[in-house]
């Protein structure tokens, strides 16, 4: 089943001299459960497209169609409900809130949502990542992988559609990103959550179902891993 | 490149980067730099102001110098601080033929000056010249204006003599004497000679004036008219007339000295002065003298005995060029610069400290970076001290000049009220004289030093604890800006989570656990209250002061009579009886209404006041004798030994309407009332200050203002029965005034009717008890009465009016006058209270702008050191309306945090005030200035609302992962 489609999506920045295309027309759909890697070289667009894809930016052009609601129709408040309802967000730096501790960090966006804090859940996903010691520390005082676990349990949490990672092990050592990845692809199995992982890493790319191929803000290349074994 | 240069540079680079922090930092220290120019300039140019009013007025002269002998004058001259010493003489008087009331003024009383005591005096010509020799004088204008026959040019054969009066004896030693004023009294059967001014009065049964010749003759040309001098009254017994003289003294002979003293050099004036006079007394008239007369103490604490008259000093003056000799304005004047400096440097230290905190960790990140590469924590330390005095650089020049400017404004706004004042302080509200001078502007080197002493302190201290914070963090802390959060571990907040309030919890969390980013808005508030709250409650005390200190003898109509156009008033009984008869009778009289009040007469028994009065009023009086209270004194004041030594107590009467409704807003019961003893309202507060009540009593000393105010003056218990009477003398017997005591009443509960002064016991009784005192009275004396009628005519030209106006006693002093002249005028504590609230305001409205910048800063700060996670929480999909909800409950908590110190830190500093100056000058009632807490609470829950919207408004403009990706601003 379809879970997300990208519709002709077209990012420019700037105007004149100045003028980027970060995105060109790019179309690609991801089938429900589906764990699917982007890569490409620096400046592709590859981070363009995740945040388009996750409703923090806006297409210059183009349609993202998650679980069929075409996402920048939405009103911003709209947009807003609905990320926090269907959307994973993992970024490179983290981005925890460094005022909560990590119970609080992980289950921010479900209490966004209006919701009490499913404290079984809370449990369990802190456990799962291993924090359980380190339930009361404030960001500043965790580790970066321990920070990007945190920064996984807060995606996961509220159980989205869909989990978007950007480039979650480009802060961190091979290990911790074996391990950060290791845990996303036990979601993805376990709980059937799609997955699209944004990475430098050719190695991590290949334990994708599927990689896209970004260069100069065109898709060069969109197969099942299998095809390029 | 030296190696502060690229720090310099670097911090330069980051000033111009964050260009609104930069431009509202400077702003703050502009504030700053502009409100200690207002405190010294605005001190240097109210007191020359004042001090060039007194001048224009009294004369630039500090001290007169009465009947001292040529090694007197000699001493005087010698000593270091005198400046100027000249001499002048009195000559006595002569005839005047050509006076134009001879009957009133038939003399002229003549003086001759050296040329420059004109100067001195202030002696203003209206025509001619100065005299330039003992053949020429001049003469007031007074005479010429009274219609005195004489100009210039005109001659006047001078034969001076002094004036004795002689008090005839009724032959019986009965050792009473003729009193002309407290300081003029003849025992009958003496000569004495009078003093000078002294009224014309002709021979008569009591007295006889006997004319002794001074062999002063001389044939004089008048060469000039001149200005009424100040201490010219109409009615004195020579019009002024002044010849020059010789500045040489001759052995034996007695002058009087005109000095000035440097302003610069320290002196004991007075002390001084009444030592050298004292030096031809004998050993026995100076014993007599202390043990008897009043005296001055020294600033070694020596007493002095002062001989009555022999100096004069211009007090004003002294005052306010910072020599007075009384202590208590120069301290206050000292307390008041000291306090605005102290508060100025506390806002701005916290503003500016302010400053560098919040932006701390934007600075700590390339700081960091800096000493990566190897910056010593010296270097990191002068980025901040560098951009702190870089910005004082710009403000300094700018600021004293905005300064400068302010205080323009500020003493164009209160020269009006300056000039009011004045003119009441200074004796030209007898002469009629007024002197309106524009303000000019006056800076001391001194305070030019000052201001800048004081702006580079206040900076250096800012930014020292930040500099030394930033110093101290390591590299790596300052690139992850760790030290901004907590150390410890963080308690789950379940039980906001467990409610699903996220907009709460992140409320919570960033308060509780946000350093930097927090503490400067908290900071800000509570700098705001605390130095709003603590201006508004120094002004009030201030003013309470001078409320209290300024109260004797002030009886004023209340807004009742406001309404009137004219006031019907005059001493002489009959007339009075017979114009209240026609007011009251006339269909042409629209409303009137009758203003009442006896002073004294009445007394009261000593052990009918409270316990509290008596009490009190001896610890007053241990004051005056600090040595223990000698018997008569006791006598006198504690345990009268004669029923007529009591107490006086004055009364208000009123309508019983008025009476009725006063008791109703007091809450008294005025059931027990009965027409054998009528009701009685007493007027709560009661107060006994040493300004008030002198005691002037051998033996005491003159001791520092002291004040004390009773809570209730009387032993009696509402419903009682007051036994108040009076002395028949004529019967040499007691009249028993039973009243009924109703209670005591408050100055609001009566403030629609008139407005007593607290330093007496008032009595508030209705007409009909008034009648009542006057029938048991039988014709003894009742008191000193003082009466009108407020009235209103049905039209202008009304016969009634007419008839009115052409009333007049004995004297000439006509009946009728505009009510306005008395409901209108502004009283000198009501201009004293106006320039101290606008002085409080222009302080405020600064200081305020000075914290509502920092305030705009902070928030600025916080709202920039957060850019990041908001937008973070954005991407996890928080609307518009949560994070309004979030900002608001912040709001909510920061404004909590804010209050509960800055109300306590108000408070603290108020009861101190309060403690100081009630040490000082007695004891004040604490007033809480609630509606100015109420106000400044309003503005600052305002403020921080409209700042929030106005920074948070702006960040939403900006792309969302544009501020993810953000760095740093």
């Amino acid at each position: 089943m379809e879970i997300l489609r990208a519709e002709n999506l077209t990012k420019i920045y700037g105007s004149g001299e100045t003028k980027v295309t970060a995105l060109d027309h790019v179309s690609f759909t991801v089938e429900s459960g589906e764990f699917v890697s982007i890569i490409g070289p620096s400046g592709s667009g590859k981070s363009t497209l995740l945040h388009i894809l996750g409703g923090v930016d806006k297409p210059t052009e183009g349609k993202v169609f998650i679980s069929g609601t075409d996402i920048h129709s939405l009103s911003e408040d709209k947009l807003a409900i609905f990320r926090r309802r269907h959307i994973g967000l993992v970024y490179q730096f983290y981005n925890l809130m460094p005022v909560l501790n990590v119970d609080e960090n992980i289950a921010l966006p479900h209490l966004l949502d209006g919701r009490a804090l499913d404290r079984e859940r809370l449990d369990q996903v802190v456990e799962h990542l291993g924090l359980t010691e380190r339930r009361n520390n404030l960001p500043s005082q965790l580790s970066g992988g321990q920070q990007q676990r945190v920064s996984i349990g807060r995606a996961l949490y509220s159980h989205p559609a869909i989990l978007l990672a950007d480039e979650p092990t480009g802060n961190l050592d091979r290990k911790t990103g074996e391990e950060i990845i290791a845990l996303l692809k036990e979601s993805n199995r376990s709980q059937k959550q799609t997955l699209l992982l944004i990475t430098h890493d050719e190695h991590l790319a290949m334990q994708a179902d599927r990689i896209i191929c970004l260069e100069d803000g065109r898709i060069i290349r969109n197969e099942k891993v299998r095809n390029l074994v | 490149m030296n190696n502060k240069k690229i720090i310099f540079r670097v911090t330069r680079e980051y000033m111009k980067k964050n260009r609104r922090r930069t431009r509202i930092t400077f702003l703050g220290i502009l504030v700053m730099v502009i409100l200690m120019t207002a405190v010294f300039a605005g001190k240097n140019t109210m007191m020359a102001y004042m001090a060039d009013i007194i001048s224009a007025d009294r004369g630039s002269w500090h001290a007169m110098v009465y009947g001292v002998n040529a090694d007197q004058v000699d001493e005087i001259r010698s000593l270091d601080y005198v400046d100027q010493a000249y001499v002048s003489r009195a000559l006595g008087y002569t005839d005047f033929a050509q006076s134009g009331k001879p009957e009133v003024t038939p003399f002229l009383e003549l003086k001759g000056y050296s040329p420059a005591i004109f100067e001195l005096l202030n002696i203003q010509l209206v025509e001619g010249r100065y005299p330039e020799n003992e053949n020429e004088i001049i003469i007031s204008q007074l005479a010429v204006s009274d219609g005195a026959k004489i100009h210039v040019g005109d001659t006047i054969e001078i034969d001076t003599f002094d004036r004795l009066l002689h008090a005839f004896s009724h032959g019986e030693d009965d050792g009473g004497f003729l009193m002309f004023s407290s300081s003029f009294m003849v025992p009958h059967g003496e000569t004495v000679t009078v003093p000078d001014h002294f009224p014309f009065y002709y021979d008569n049964t009591d007295f006889e004036m006997i004319h002794e010749p001074t062999g002063y003759k001389k044939t004089c040309t008048v060469v000039g008219i001149m200005e009424s001098p100040y201490y010219e009254i109409p009615g004195m017994g020579g019009y002024m007339a002044f010849t020059a003289t010789e500045s040489i003294v001759a052995a034996g002979e007695s002058v009087n000295l005109v000095l000035t003293a440097d302003p610069d050099k320290p002196n004991d004036l007075s002390a001084d002065l009444n030592r050298i006079v004292n030096e031809t007394l004998t050993a026995e008239e100076m014993e007599d003298l202390l043990e008897h007369g009043t005296s001055a103490v020294s600033e070694s604490g020596e007493r002095i005995p002062v001989q009555n008259g022999r100096i004069e000093i211009n007090e004003l003056l002294l005052l306010f060029i910072g020599r007075g000799t009384d202590g208590s304005f120069s301290l206050l004047i000292a307390f008041l610069q000291a306090f605005f400096v102290i508060l100025i440097t506390i806002a701005s230290l916290i503003l500016i400290y302010n400053v560098f905190s919040i932006s701390f960790k934007e600075r700590s990140r390339y700081l960091g970076m800096l000493s990566s590469i190897g910056a010593t924590r010296q270097q990191k330390r002068w980025s901040v001290y560098y951009e702190a005095f870089v910005l004082l650089a710009g403000a300094l020049p700018l600021g004293i000049g905005l300064g400068l400017l302010v205080v323009r404004g500020g003493m164009a706004l209160l020269s009006p009220y300056v000039t009011k004042i004045m003119e009441m302080v200074g004796t030209n509200i007898v002469t009629g004289r007024s002197v309106h001078l524009s303000p000019r502007l006056v800076i001391q080197p001194m305070a030019f030093v000052l201001i800048i002493l004081f702006s580079v302190l206040a900076v250096f201290l800012s930014a020292a604890l930040p500099a030394r914070a930033i110093s101290k963090t390591g590299p790596l802390e300052n690139i992850r800006g760790n030290d901004e959060y907590p150390k410890k571990r963080c308690r789950t907040f379940f039980g906001l989570m467990n409610k699903g309030q996220s907009e709460a919890l992140l409320a919570a969390a960033s308060i509780r656990r946000g350093r930097y980013s927090s503490r400067g808005i908290v900071r800000s508030i509570a700098t705001l209250l605390v130095l709003v709250l603590v201006t508004a409650f120094s002004a009030n005390l201030v003013c309470d002061l001078i409320r209290t200190k300024l109260n004797s003898g002030s009886v004023q109509t209340g807004s009742d009579y406001d309404k009137y156009e004219y006031l019907f008033e005059i001493s002489d009984d009959v007339l009075y009886e017979e114009g209240m008869l026609d007011i009251v009778s006339s269909d042409e009289i629209r409303d009137w209404k009758q203003f009442d009040y006896y002073f004294n007469g009445i007394q009261i028994r000593m052990e009918d006041l409270s316990e509290e009065y008596r009490t009190t009023f001896e610890q007053f009086l241990l004051k005056y004798f600090p040595d223990g209270i000698p018997a008569a004194a006791d006598e006198a004041f504690l345990h009268p030994s004669m029923l007529t030594m009591n107490p006086n107590v004055n009364r208000l009467v009123v309508t019983s309407e008025d009476f009725r409704k006063i008791a109703e807003k007091a809450g008294l019961e005025t059931a027990s009332v009965t027409e054998e003893h009528p009701g009685v309202i007493v007027y709560r507060p009661y107060a006994f200050d040493s300004d008030d009540f002198r005691i002037e009593f051998a033996g005491a000393i003159d001791p520092d203002y002291i004040r004390y105010e009773l809570s209730e003056p009387l032993a009696a218990q509402p419903g009682d029965i007051l036994p108040l009477f009076l002395w028949n003398y004529d019967k040499d017997e007691v009249v028993d005034l039973p009243m009924t005591f109703c209670g005591y009443a408050d100055a609001a509960d009566f403030s629609d009717i008139v407005k007593l002064s607290i330093g007496d016991v008032w009595l508030i009784i209705s007409e009909e008890a008034n009648d009542w005192i006057l029938e048991k009275a039988a014709g003894e004396y009742t008191g000193m009465e003082f009466k009108g009628i407020f009235l209103s005519p049905t039209k202008d030209d009304a016969n009634v009016i007419r008839r009115l106006s052409l009333m007049e006693d004995a004297f000439g002093n006509t009946a009728l006058h505009s009510a306005k002249l008395v409901t209108d005028a502004i009283d000198f504590r009501a201009a004293l209270f106006m320039i101290i609230r606008i002085l409080a305001l222009c302080f405020t409205v600064l200081i305020t702008i000075m914290c509502l910048l920092n305030l705009y800063n902070s928030v600025m700060g916080r709202r920039l050191a957060r850019h990041r996670e908001l937008s973070v929480l954005e991407s996890m999909g928080m609307t518009k309306n949560q994070l309004r909800k979030m900002l608001l409950l912040e709001n909510g908590r920061l404004l909590s945090r804010s209050f509960i110190p800055g109300v306590l830190i108000s408070a603290g500093f108020m009861v101190l005030l309060h403690q100081v100056v009630s040490g000082r000058f007695g004891h004040l009632v604490f007033r809480m200035p609630v509606w100015i807490i109420l106000l400044t609470a309003a503005v600052c829950v305002g403020s921080l609302l409209v700042f929030t919207a106005m920074c948070y408004h702006q960040r939403t403009k900006d792309a969302l992962i544009e501020e993810i990706r953000k760095e740093s601003i």
